[in-house]
């Protein structure tokens, strides 16, 4: 059979011949769940869209190395890096400790993965457990004049990076709309610009998920994780990086932008986001209260999702 | 919001049933479009094992196979793919009705095709079906037809006819022969 597979990438927005760097070798990275409530329909269609990518390369005979991360820390309510930890609000809410609940949602997310004959990735690495990887990320990128310390946290700057490597090729998005679209700092910001985004966050004393670093003790920025993981185990220059077309911007912005400043070069060929699921013509998602859980359809009940709503 | 439950297979089916950078619309219909086509699928894969080959073929399995892979080439169209494996279907069907026929060797080639495709590169299952429960069905469904005979014979139609209905209810149909009754769960 041959081996011929075109793939739309969306960095050139073209279809391009697959051309892997190390035939027959091929390493694949895509972005897991951040484990704070149950698996929907969402994260269903990106599971499945990778694992049957997963599957037609290994039925093509090509060895496949197939990363997938678990965000257990970083994730934030907001993406200008205010708000609180997704897992951490989950956790206060129901007396639990944090990684409780992150073993809680990333059993229940196997269970559902398994349901839906998803093949476990090779490997499945946790933010929270590359803390040291992604500290060794922040030095680098510090080293090369592209993040600064403010009282304990470190930022990647945009503005000096975007003077010598193009920021927003991915998305398409110019530095200039993004200014004129971003809500100006208030005087409280540590940022120099908007568009900045936090690589490590001093944590504040109600702040539980904190490791030491060298700034302050914190906790590294959502973006860090898929960087440093990535690059690890498929090394710095890596072949297809997977995700849902809601990560486009700005995680895997942020994320070329991290990898261009602390590694020299970007690591990856191929960018394939699939599309997300609608509902009535609207975005499916946990944060729009519109979405159904996995096990909801299997049970064919949703009235958990209608009660929640009904309470605030 | 949900009119019924859905089996993880019927998901899969209908999240791949739309090329990957489409959007996807839920919704009951869909659902249920997308359980109909996948029963369909998983049927005709059953069939195929107990067609009989024949001396000529007129289907073209190496133009399908073609088809599939060029398909999955594309940009991993998993939408086309289906759409060309359940035109086979439609062959497989008029395969076993003797609509059509298939030699030995080519019929091998398209249990390859649908064994690769199907399970292998679109990572579907054969619904989960539980046999013993299926068997207890069974039994109790010609039990109650048992009864409801002997209502009949000892001219009891009330009790016959409440029987029937009452099946009814619980979506089995239930048709009368001159030498018993057929049944079918819809």
């Amino acid at each position: 059979m041959s081996k011929r597979l075109y793939i739309y990438n969306t960095l050139t927005r073209k279809k391009e011949a697959f051309d892997p760097i190390n035939p027959p070798f091929v390493g694949l990275y895509a972005c897991g769940p951040t484990v704070y409530g149950d698996a929907h329909l969402g994260h269903a269609r990106q599971a499945i869209t990778f694992d049957v990518l997963y599957r037609y390369l290994l039925f093509l005979d090509y060895k496949v190395r197939y990363v997938r991360n678990i965000t257990d820390v970083g994730h934030l309510e907001d993406d200008a890096d205010e708000g609180e930890d997704k897992i951490l609000v989950k956790a206060r809410l129901e007396s639990l400790e944090p990684m409780e609940v992150v073993q809680h949602y990333m059993n229940r997310y196997h269970l559902n993965m398994a349901s839906l004959n998803v093949l476990p990735p090779s490997i499945e690495p946790r933010a929270s457990g590359h803390i040291i990887e992604q500290q060794e990320l922040i030095v680098k990128i510090m080293e090369a004049g592209y993040a600064y310390e403010v009282n304990g946290s470190v930022y990647f700057d945009v503005n000096a990076y975007h003077e010598k490597h193009p920021y927003g090729q991915l998305s398409g998005r110019k530095i200039e709309d993004l200014l004129s679209n971003t809500r100006a700092l208030d005087g409280q910001s540590e940022k120099r610009s908007p568009l900045d985004f936090a690589l490590w966050k001093k944590a504040d004393p109600a702040h539980i998920m904190r490791w030491p670093s060298r700034w302050s003790e914190g906790y590294p920025g959502w973006h860090l994780e898929c960087s440093a993981m990535s690059t690890k185990y498929l090394g710095m220059q890596f072949d297809i990086h997977g995700g849902g077309m809601d990560l486009l911007f700005p995680h895997h912005e942020c994320e070329i932008a991290q990898n261009v400043a602390g590694y020299g070069k970007p690591s990856v060929r191929y960018w394939m986001h699939n599309n997300m699921i609608t509902i009535n013509g609207q975005k499916m998602g946990r944060s729009l209260g519109n979405f159904i859980t996995l096990d909801e359809l299997f049970a064919g009940d949703h009235t958990r999702c209608w009660n929640r709503l009904m309470v605030p | 919001m949900l009119e019924q439950a859905y089996g993880p297979m019927t998901i899969r089916f209908f999240i791949l049933q739309a090329h990957y950078r489409s959007t996807l619309d839920f919704s009951n219909e869909a659902l249920q479009a997308a359980e109909k086509g996948f029963m369909r699928l998983m049927k005709a894969i059953a069939q195929l094992e107990a067609l009989q080959a024949g001396s000529t073929s007129t289907l073209d399995v190496a133009e399908l196979s073609d088809r599939c892979h060029l398909a999955m080439e594309e940009d991993m169209n998993t939408a086309k793919l289906i759409g060309h494996l359940l035109s086979g279907v439609t062959q497989i069907n008029n395969v076993a009705e003797g609509k059509e026929s298939i030699t030995e060797t080519d019929l091998e080639a398209l249990k390859t095709l649908y064994q690769g495709y199907v399970f292998t590169v679109l990572g579907l299952t054969l619904p989960e079906t539980d046999s013993r429960s299926d068997e207890i069905t069974n039994d109790l469904v010609e039990l109650i037809l048992q009864l409801r005979n002997d209502a009949k014979a000892n001219r009891d139609f009330n009790t016959a006819d409440r029987i029937r209905d009452g099946l009814s209810d619980l979506g089995i149909t239930v048709k009368d022969r001159k030498d018993g009754a057929d049944w079918e769960i819809h």
